[in-house]
């Protein structure tokens, strides 16, 4: 059998450093079986809100009051060409023609419902799983989010099931939303209800980690002791992870189930490296240590992700640019207040202009990974246009904490979608009918009784 | 604050007793609870649509309420929260009679059983695995870098409900174990190339020029390799340089973006070569290194062709080691010899020694045949070693605190002491954030912390051990939110005052405050209104106290201050304040969550911050905070958070106090919700000082943070009972750690110990 090229080789050879997408020439025989063009699903969520007025295409809200069930009208969906965008994303302008604005998506079990305060940590929290989160201050409970219900189901055609990273590190201690325990304002991906996914705020240490794989460079009689060894370790592991979980009460059986998915994604990666095609990005490509401002640590980030895209790493990626009701200052575009202070900016002309220059700044690195996605070919065409890339928030105006009318975009052709659009759903249409829609296009199948949180059915109109 | 726990039965329970007092009872309730509910409550909190749901003019009997919410009513209006300033309140005996009587129902409901309450099992938080590689094998790692940061629940990162174990955490937790087992027993691996080899094709660079990678621009050339181990290695490159400019090039060595060795100055020019060699400690693994062009030069003018471009070239390098034979460790050595004086040296007796610091207990021999079986192929010892300590380390039973085996219904499972190597591991966790000692677990296994006394014997030991002093920081810090300061930056225009050293003396001075209040026996009072703190020459200029020499720490008086107290320190002003100015409800907040574990009520929903017309109206904040009180639905939280933050407005908002033009028009007054008056921040802190409540919070934060869980209401009793340890006159933070150590809360546990494991002893 004929050695496969490893895309270092080919990376080389073309005496460039381009990126090479999925190839099939670089796929041993029969590794897996995939579709021509897998579409990758990207989410990139930004915190806090946005200034509505500079964002909402169309400006202003027509009706900023949250609907009532009797006035929500189920077949109404208004589409219209993208002509111009709104001021906060004229960054985006290359792009115009590859995106839509899809209005009018809500996060129900971001609301109270009962609950009392604590928008920020639900609004992260419901964003990507539709699901209310449990108020406790130290225990979470929610919901498997849309992210990783795809890495478990499609996730094991690449060697890592998915890419979760974020600008800024979980709080370090102290109290946090309103009584909620820590996690949901940092986190956007959960593997399960009591399970959010590691997030990696380190670029490098991101890199790394794909592309700078265990034992790479050693003598192959070298690597596959390391391997049988591992293998051993983890056999041993599981073992007594297994007598372990007998020996306890239900309630406590989680946290190893937690163990043993663990170790069985190790593992999976240990079978994988072998039969995966290897990885190559050249070592230039290595992300700074540390980043000089969040403009280049988003887009480090960023970058990162679209290497994992490039190289097939993986094709599901989330990343946070901001935890949910972080309040740090926007230096870097002169805007001294912090995010969450200003965003509860009571109409106040200078706070809301500084929450638009925050949105346009954060959209301008949006831009850049969408850049980065046009500008690598893939197959007969481009990455993005295999690609479904989500930008939004869990929040519409920070200064009410709604959530409804999420500010959203969808770009990229990935499974067919049409951007270019704006799209009016019906009133109080969850936002997971968007996530339900990109499953459904990368190739996730759900049966009949299952769902992801609240959401109903693919969203119409993507 | 109690909030209740899903699942939990015990909370579900009927609360009130049937039997004889049961008609004392509503008599009682007939004259010293209804009324108020009527007079007081029933207002809002009764008709058609109760106030946040509590339908008190409801409630006839004292059945009416479970348990849990007769612990809200009591919590709130023991804090004058309700009924809210301004509505009719009840007179002082009235609400004491009312308070008293949930205070004699309250211990009747648990029926006078021990319960110490729920034993989570949690998973081991990264500060407590550095803690452990470090001690019980003496490597250096910072497993929070490794592992990712841990969630945080109940304000800590011990809470067992908020630890997850994500896949990509269970990764890196096998890489981990790897990587410390090969620092300890560390093992080279003859098939290993001493020597690598880099030709120019093997960097990454801005471009190649026949033999060489050129670097044009200041940039480097990079290339990854494998580093067998960590150890020492040194590597030679040929560079040459050609000139422009008054200096030659300058190429200087990078280990993963660490800068290490000297800059070089090249001075052969293309066509020669001159080859610089750099010798550096380097970690095991995959690394990136990277020869550093530090300054491009371009003069495109010069007369002279040959000094117009300073270029640096690079042909190739060639990586040697680990130089260091791989040398046996002290602990494996130790290790060896300590099997050695029991009679066995082999492989196997080591391992079942370093498996009981580990696992925290003996190992059966079963999985300690397990372990062999991993090791039995591999050769030599340190290998086998290597091996087998992977296991240990990577295992759930390293890596899980597992406590107690629950039967599935709690009212079954009855309450019995913890094991003695049960008890030893929380007692670890909880006072060394680390694993037992080799001296802790010998009294676990001889049973001397089976007894009140012998545990006291080891208590006072470990609290004397400086292990120990890292409760200042894993509680102490923890429990006052200092370390999200990290995450805070300060408006250097609003605060030229402030950068990265003053917040890190900030944080500095409040763990030496922590650590004086817990290791030198002082008041509890003082964590409020200690007239001291410790101060270095940056915290010094900050706080306008007399100069301090460079690099020092001091203890000074703050008598001459308005400091007194953590409410006074850099390091909770900053981080309570907002990037470009204070908050006072924030301020307010934090002392009411942190010091005193009553945070205030939940605005009611669509309660906004400040009202939109009032930012335009020129009103001052005060004014603007006023005018948001006046509104009913807010004043019930502000009324109490408002005067605090005033009170801390003395400060700005890096914690230096307010002076000049700053101070002018500054009214640091307030009315607290039950009335009582203070005049600035001294005497804002002698209240709180004096808060009943304040006692109860820091044994409540030390519990929480023990357990891994938050506080119960079954758990009042055994609190009120740690409570009374404390010497009237003068309670200390040495007597609160004492005699929760002591406490049924942390030496039992609901359910059986876990079966077998006690039985190698």
């Amino acid at each position: 059998m004929p050695k496969p090229l490893s895309r270092r080789t080919l990376l080389r050879s073309a005496g460039a450093i381009v990126s090479l997408p999925y190839l099939e020439a670089m796929l041993p025989k029969g590794a897996w079986s995939a579709p021509a063009a897998p579409v990758r699903l990207v989410w990139v969520y930004v915190p806090n809100g946005v200034n509505v007025g500079e964002w909402r295409y169309g400006g202003e809200m027509e009706n900023p009051r949250r609907a009532k069930a009797s006035e929500i009208q189920d077949d109404v969906q208004v589409e219209r060409e993208l002509d111009v965008l709104p001021p906060s994303l004229r960054s985006l302008a290359p792009f115009r023609s590859r995106l839509s604005i899809h209005q009018n998506l809500t996060a129900h079990h971001a609301r109270a419902n009962g609950d009392g305060p604590g928008d920020h940590a639900r609004a992260a929290a419901a964003w990507l799983t539709g699901v209310q989160p449990l108020k406790d201050a130290g225990q979470v409970q929610l919901g498997i989010s849309a992210d990783q219900l795809a890495a478990q189901r499609i996730g094991d055609a690449t060697l890592f099931r998915s890419l979760v990273l974020g600008t800024e590190s979980p709080r370090l201690s102290g109290q946090c939303d309103s009584g909620y325990a820590c996690a949901y304002q940092s986190h956007l991906s959960w593997e399960g209800p009591t399970t959010p996914a590691s997030k990696e705020t380190r670029p490098s240490r991101a890199f790394d980690r794909l592309f700078r794989g265990d034992g790479q460079g050693l003598p192959s009689e070298v690597a596959e002791d390391r391997r049988a060894r591992r293998r051993s370790v983890l056999d041993l592991v599981r073992d007594d992870a297994k007598r372990l979980s007998a020996q306890l009460a239900a309630d406590d059986r989680h946290r190893l189930d937690e163990y043993l998915a663990g170790l069985r994604e190790v593992e999976r990666r240990i079978d994988r490296a072998e039969t995966l095609a290897a990885l190559g990005v050249p070592d230039e490509d290595r992300p700074p240590e540390a980043p000089a401002d969040l403009g280049e640590h988003a887009r480090a980030l960023l970058d990162v992700a679209r290497l994992a895209l490039t190289t097939d790493a993986t094709r599901i990626v989330t990343v946070m640019l901001g935890n949910e009701g972080s309040n740090r200052a926007y230096r870097e575009v002169s805007v001294n207040g912090g995010h969450h202070e200003i965003s509860h900016h009571g109409k106040d002309a200078p706070k809301l202009a500084g929450i638009a220059k925050i949105d346009a700044y954060l959209a301008a690195q949006f831009g850049h990974l969408l850049q980065g996605l046009a500008s690598t070919p893939d197959g007969e065409t481009d990455l993005l246009a295999n690609s479904l890339v989500v930008y939004g928030s869990g929040i519409e105006d920070g200064n009410r904490h709604w959530h409804h009318d999420l500010p959203t975009l969808v770009a990229g052709e990935g499974g067919g979608a049409r951007p270019g659009r704006v799209v009016d759903h019906p009133r109080e249409t969850p936002i997971a009918d968007l996530h339900l829609a990109m499953l459904e296009r990368a190739g996730v199948q759900l049966a009949s009784d299952e769902s992801l949180g609240d959401g109903r059915a693919p969203l119409a109109g993507l | 604050m109690l909030r209740p726990l899903l699942g939990l039965t015990l909370l579900t329970l009927p609360v009130l007793s049937q039997g004889s007092d049961a008609r004392a009872d509503s008599d009682d309730f007939a004259r010293d609870v209804a009324p108020v509910f009527a007079e007081h409550c029933a207002e809002c909190h009764g008709g058609d649509d109760p106030a946040a749901g509590y339908d008190l003019g409801g409630v006839a009997t004292p059945e009416g309420l479970d348990a849990f919410d007769w612990d809200l009513v009591r919590e709130v209006v023991l804090a004058g929260e309700m009924p809210p300033l301004g509505s009719s309140r009840p007179d002082a005996k009235t609400k004491a009679r009312f308070v008293d009587w949930i205070d004699a129902r309250v211990p009747a409901l648990s029926d006078g059983a021990l319960d110490p309450g729920p034993a989570p099992l949690r998973r081991l938080n990264g500060r407590e695995i550095t803690r452990a590689l470090h001690d019980v094998l003496g490597v250096e790692l910072d497993a929070a870098k490794i592992l990712g940061p841990d969630p945080v629940g109940h304000g800590f990162d011990t809470a067992a409900g908020a630890l997850a174990l994500p896949a990509e955490r269970v990764e890196h937790m096998l890489s981990l174990a790897d990587l410390a087992a090969t620092m300890v027993f560390p093992h080279d691996d003859p098939r290993l190339p001493h020597v690598q080899h880099f030709g120019p094709e093997a960097f990454e660079s801005g471009g190649h020029r026949g033999d060489a990678a050129v670097l044009s621009t200041t940039s480097s050339a990079t290339f990854g390799l494998w580093a067998p181990r960590t150890g020492r290695y040194a590597l030679t490159v040929q560079l040459s340089a050609s000139r422009a400019g008054d200096e030659l090039a300058k190429a200087r060595l990078k280990v993963d973006a660490r800068r290490v060795g000297e800059e070089r100055e090249i001075e052969a020019e293309p066509g020669a070569t001159q080859t610089e060699r750099w010798e550096f400690e380097m970690e095991g693994g995959a690394r990136t290194l990277a020869v550093r062009f530090t300054n491009d030069h371009y003069d495109p003018q010069n007369a002279n062709p040959k000094l117009r471009d300073r270029n640096l070239f690079v042909y190739g390098a060639t990586l040697e080691g680990p130089l260091d034979a791989a040398q046996e460790s002290d602990v494996h050595l130790a290790l060896r010899t300590r099997a050695a004086e029991r009679g066995d040296a082999s492989a196997r007796a080591q391992l079942e020694l370093l498996g009981r610091r580990l696992w925290r207990r003996p190992l059966q021999s079963v999985e300690l045949d397990r372990l062999l079986a991993l090791t039995q192929d591999a050769d030599p010892e340190a290998l086998r070693m290597q091996v087998g300590a992977v296991a240990l380390l990577a295992s759930p039973h390293f890596h899980l605190r597992v406590e107690a085996v629950r039967v599935e219904d709690v009212r079954d499972a009855g309450t019995t002491r913890l094991g003695g190597f049960e008890l030893a591991t929380r007692l670890a966790l909880f006072l060394w954030s680390s694993v037992p000692d080799e001296a802790l677990l010998d009294a676990a296994a001889d049973g001397r912390l089976d007894d009140d006394a012998g545990l006291a014997a080891q208590v006072e030991r470990m609290l004397t051990d400086p292990r120990a002093r890292i409760l200042a920081e894993s509680f102490g810090l923890a429990w006052l939110g200092v370390p999200a300061l990290d995450q805070h930056r300060p408006d250097p225009d609003a605060f030229p005052g402030w950068n990265f050293n003053v917040g890190r003396s900030s944080v500095e001075e409040t763990r030496r405050v922590l650590e004086e209040l817990l290791f030198e026996d002082r008041p509890l009072t003082d964590l409020v209104a200690a007239d001291w703190t410790w101060v270095d020459s940056r915290l010094a200029r900050l706080y306008g106290l007399k100069v301090v020499p460079r690099g020092q720490w001091q203890r000074v008086s703050l008598t001459d201050t308005p400091r007194r107290g953590v409410l006074g320190h850099a390091s909770l002003l900053t981080v309570t304040s907002n990037p470009a100015r204070t908050s006072i409800p924030r301020r307010g907040k934090w002392v009411l969550e942190a010091l005193l574990g009553t945070p205030p009520p939940d605005p009611p929903p669509g309660a906004d911050s400040l009202d939109d017309s009032s930012a335009e109206s020129g009103l001052s904040l005060r004014q603007r905070l006023e005018l948001h009180r006046a509104d009913p639905d807010c004043r019930v939280c502000h009324v109490a958070l408002d005067p605090i933050g005033f009170g801390m407005e003395a400060f700005d908002g890096i914690g230096r106090a307010r002076s000049g033009a700053e101070a002018e028009g500054l009214d640091t007054t307030g009315e607290l919700p039950d009335g009582r008056t203070f005049a600035g921040p001294v005497q804002l802190a002698e209240i709180l000082a004096n808060e009943p409540r304040l006692p109860r919070q820091i044994v409540e934060r030390m519990l929480v943070f023990a357990l891994g869980r938050g506080i119960e209401r079954s758990d009042r009793p055994a609190i009120d009972a740690i409570l009374d340890e404390l010497d009237p006159e003068r309670p200390t933070f040495g007597q609160a750690l004492r005699a929760v150590c002591a406490s049924p809360l942390l030496t039992h546990a609901r359910g059986r110990t876990l079966a077998g494991q006690d039985q190698d002893r």
